[in-house]
């Protein structure tokens, strides 16, 4: 297949930045290499928030609650019962899976403001199990979660910390890529826009919504791990109602049913965040009005704006 | 114990119920939910303590107080809104985000040097009343009453004047009460206007029994949100009876089963609630249509 | 000949009010059955009882040889229903050849491990999916079209894809509801010969829902008059129907109390 320029200077600039991730471990401070990894895993919960809110169209708002979930599962698994990092990763993404396949139940009957009333329930539950079964999780306080085993890999563990998060980031942009330009991504889009014609074209609805809690569950577990791993430490404020707020703006900002979106989104919103740090109201103020503007003037946030201008560079839904 | 806890579940669920009613004012009216609501509420309680404490009188610092919000909610309405009536539900929740944060941004930066929490300065002092034998704070009294008084005469406002009539045209069919001559865009500005009122209202009756910070809008806008939602959303008595019930509920389960649960309580009924109902205890149907 | 369709004692009613009352009629495999009735007569709520988007509150469907009566809605669509709307209801992030690939849905299950690891297997099957959908829109001759966005074509346009995406998996029944609402006279003319030619070619057999009625009276071999949710005339020819005074006296009677002096017009029903 042939591209046009601005699809192949999109391409250029994908491999550029991913250059770019790949060499910055050893050009910047440890503290920067942190904020990278902070950033590479809010574009995987980005990714994971728009299969749901962008593609599906579902008000559903879980999606923090099931990255804590695969983060206590994991740091649990490992310090209490000494697992090692490489079986409780997954196994925390799967029990985030499952429980998604769970809330996507009552989201079967639920639509709209209902549909994210009982998901933001569902998140501030999750949240307070954290802060209260004390036994366990360490109450507010949080724990500690060590390093992963990374065997005779010669690098440091913050850097090998680092690569896991971008292989793990480049995996979920390859498949989630695969599943929107398919068959099911094309269901997804139906459901958001014409859920009622979606049945009688043969689209099981149900089935359908099930499937994508389940991997944005999954997506959201493997973030939430590795998140954990990243801190090395695990702190129940992490998977809060503010952390929920500021992926939904990602996902607004960056554009929804896009991954270029997610992936832009996620990126402005972290580095904005992590340099207005020290003025909380100034970075509040920011957001807000960067955000306010976004969506007035580009309803479809920058990737929008991008395809807008570019209309080849639009995400494809079908890829033979 | 029992009528203690009652007391004081109604007195902070009548709370709910007027945060809870701005919000239904500004849906039903205006197919829109404020996300920035708890931010108003927030704002409403900050500015009044600055007046109080400026030596004003709490009652004359309420009153300026929902002034102030009541310009904030027509500043919302013209700001984030109006550009954005026509555009989709998401466009327009994620906008009030995007309000929300910038007010609240602007608090911050106004608290200053005072700290993260500001205490307000209480209008009675804190020995209860006694009556027939239940403990009742004198500052849960004056809530309950005035919030109940608000909620009346807001219900007779929209029910018998002529504002409140177009408000509710406006809201039934916005293209049919402009046919009739229906300024569209002043009754909408009214709508905000009077939402943001009401989460003022509550901010300043409730920020002597808490304390004030810049994040206590979003705990609250939860809760209401939720409380609207048990109700049914488009139900403005839903919404009271909502607020009610959540902070009955709350006090309740505090009480008898430990304070830790007060922060929960309300959701996992919400949860009960929707799974039973999908469209909340009063909400009417939606229609599928083909 | 084989029934495509049977509606036995069908009824739904809305908050009390009978939508569909004892509504019994046979359509047989290949035909072409329009259904007519004065607005609010129940036509819309008929396709959407067959198509399983509103449960039926007594009465039984039967397709071919199976009783759809408690079948899901997305079972009714596998097994060969498909339809189109009053209101087109295309997916305007999708592009006019994938708005058609949809449809394929009915056919196929979407195999979830073998899209996210993008195996042959399933490439191969999405090769194929294009293909039909290239070949359906050269069969309704718009594959000019194909890359185009829902949102960007003209409202006979939009019909024609729509009709594109329900008979790309070849239905053994099409539905079509109101198929010539707002378009202009020649637009009407070739939805006719296309219908036609859905009926003729692919053997489909169809059930029209149609206001104009001299589209339904040439094209029809069979009509159903629906009044009142009732089933006025079960199945008549164009010239039995036409001549029939109840009818006559159904639309005239709507159009006395509407005030009008001409027949049917432009109306929706939910």
């Amino acid at each position: 297949m042939t591209l046009d320029r601005p699809q192949r200077i999109l391409r250029l600039a994908a491999v550029a930045g991913l250059a770019v991730l790949v060499v910055a471990p050893w050009m910047v401070s440890l503290y920067k290499v942190h904020v990278l990894n902070v950033l590479i895993i809010n574009i995987i919960m980005a990714i994971s928030l728009n299969l749901i809110m962008g593609y599906s169209g579902q008000f559903a708002k879980a999606n923090v609650a099931f990255m804590g979930l695969g983060a206590y599962t994991m740091g649990l698994l490992v310090t209490r019962a000494d697992w090692s990092f490489w079986i409780a990763w997954p196994t925390g993404a799967l029990l985030a899976a499952a429980v998604g396949t769970l809330v996507a139940l009552p989201a079967l009957r639920l639509r709209g403001l209902y549909l994210a009333i009982i998901t933001i329930s569902f998140v501030l539950i999750v949240h307070w199990t954290f802060l209260h079964a004390r036994f366990l999780t360490g109450g507010a306080s949080g724990f500690s979660v060590p390093h992963p085993n990374y065997g005779g890999l010669p690098i440091p563990n913050t850097q090998a910390t680092y690569y896991l998060s971008l292989l793990t980031l480049l995996g979920a942009i390859w498949m989630v890529r695969n599943l929107v330009a398919s068959g099911f991504g094309r269901s997804l889009l139906c459901l958001a826009e014409q859920e009622l014609v979606a049945p009688a074209l043969g689209i099981n609805v149900y089935a359908t919504k099930i499937a994508v809690f389940a991997l944005s569950g999954l997506l959201a577990g493997f973030a939430g791990g590795l998140h954990a791993v990243t801190l090395q430490f695990i702190d129940p404020q992490n998977f809060w109602l503010l952390q929920l707020v500021i992926q939904l703006c990602m996902v607004a900002l960056g554009g929804v049913a896009s991954l270029l979106g997610s992936v832009l989104g996620a990126s402005i919103m972290t580095l904005l965040i992590e340099v207005l740090r020290a003025f909380k109201g100034l970075w509040e103020f920011a957001i807000g009005a960067i955000l306010l503007v976004t969506i007035v003037f580009f309803p479809r946030g920058i990737a929008g704006l991008i395809e807008h201008f570019f209309p080849t560079l639009r995400e494809r839904r079908h890829r033979p | 114990m029992f009528f203690d806890l009652l007391a004081s579940g109604i007195a902070l669920g009548s709370i709910y119920g007027l945060v809870a009613l701005g919000m239904v004012v500004v849906y039903k009216g205006a197919r829109a939910v404020n996300f920035a609501h708890g931010e108003v509420f927030a704002t409403a309680a900050f500015i009044g303590y600055l007046l109080t404490a400026n030596g004003l009188d709490y009652w004359a610092a309420l009153l300026l107080a929902i002034l102030a919000t009541t310009i904030l909610g027509i500043l919302i309405e013209r700001g984030a809104y109006r550009p954005l009536a026509d555009a989709s539900d998401l466009s327009l929740i994620i906008a009030t985000i995007a309000v929300s944060f910038m007010i609240k941004g602007v608090v911050r930066t106004s608290y200053g040097t005072r700290g993260d929490f500001v205490v307000y300065p209480p209008i009675f002092s804190f020995e209860p009343l006694i009556i027939q034998g239940v403990f009742i704070q004198r500052q849960h009294l004056v809530l309950g009453t005035v919030a109940v008084v608000c909620m009346i005469l807001f219900g007779l406002f929209f029910a018998l004047t002529r504002h409140g009539k177009m408000m509710q045209a406006v809201s039934e069919d916005k293209d049919a009460a402009a046919l009739v001559g229906i300024n569209v865009r002043l009754v909408f500005l009214w709508i905000w206007g009077i939402g943001s009122l009401l989460g003022g209202l509550a901010g300043v009756l409730m920020a002597p029994i808490t304390l004030v910070y810049p994040d206590m809008g979003l705990s609250i806008l939860v809760k209401s949100f939720a409380a609207a939602v048990l109700g049914g959303f488009d139900s403005l008595a839903g919404a009271v009876i909502g607020g009610l019930l959540m902070g009955i509920f709350e006090q309740m389960l505090s009480g008898y089963a430990g304070t830790m649960f007060q922060d929960i309580a309300g959701f996992s009924v919400i949860i009960l609630v929707l799974l039973v109902r999908p469209s909340g205890l009063f909400g009417s149907k939606e229609q599928t249509r083909v | 000949m084989t029934a495509a369709l049977t509606l036995q004692g069908v009824s739904i009613s809305f908050g009390g009010i009978l939508a569909l009352d004892n509504v019994s009629c046979e359509v047989p495999a290949g035909q072409l059955r329009g259904i007519i009735g004065p607005n609010g007569s129940g036509k819309t709520t008929l396709l959407n009882v067959i198509s399983r988007i509103y449960p039926v509150s007594a009465g039984a469907i039967r397709l071919f040889d199976d009783d759809i009566t408690r079948w899901p809605n997305h079972a009714v669509a596998r097994h060969g229903v498909m339809r189109t709307y009053q209101r087109v209801a295309l997916v305007n992030q999708l592009t006019v050849l994938e708005n058609v690939m949809l449809g394929l849905h009915a056919t196929r299950t979407q195999p979830l491990l073998g899209i996210a690891f993008r195996t042959s297997g399933y490439r191969r099957l999405e090769r194929e999916a294009v293909d039909r959908s290239r070949e359906t829109l050269e069969f309704i001759g718009i594959e000019h079209l194909a890359d185009r966005k829902g949102d960007e074509l003209s409202g006979g346009q939009m019909r024609l894809v729509e009709i594109a995406r329900a008979i790309v998996a070849r239905p053994r029944v099409l539905l079509l509801d109101e198929p010539a609402a707002g378009l202009s006279l020649v637009r009407i003319d070739e939805i006719a010969a296309l219908v036609r030619r859905i009926n003729g070619e692919l053997g489909v057999t169809v059930i029209l829902v149609e206001h104009v009625l001299n589209l339904v009276m040439s094209l029809c071999e069979r009509i159903s008059v629906l009044v009142s949710g009732q089933l006025l005339v079960e199945s008549g020819s164009p010239s039995e129907v036409q001549e029939d005074p109840r009818v006559r006296e159904a639309y005239l009677g709507q159009a006395r109390a509407r005030g009008h002096g001409h027949g049917p017009g432009k109306g929706d029903e939910a």
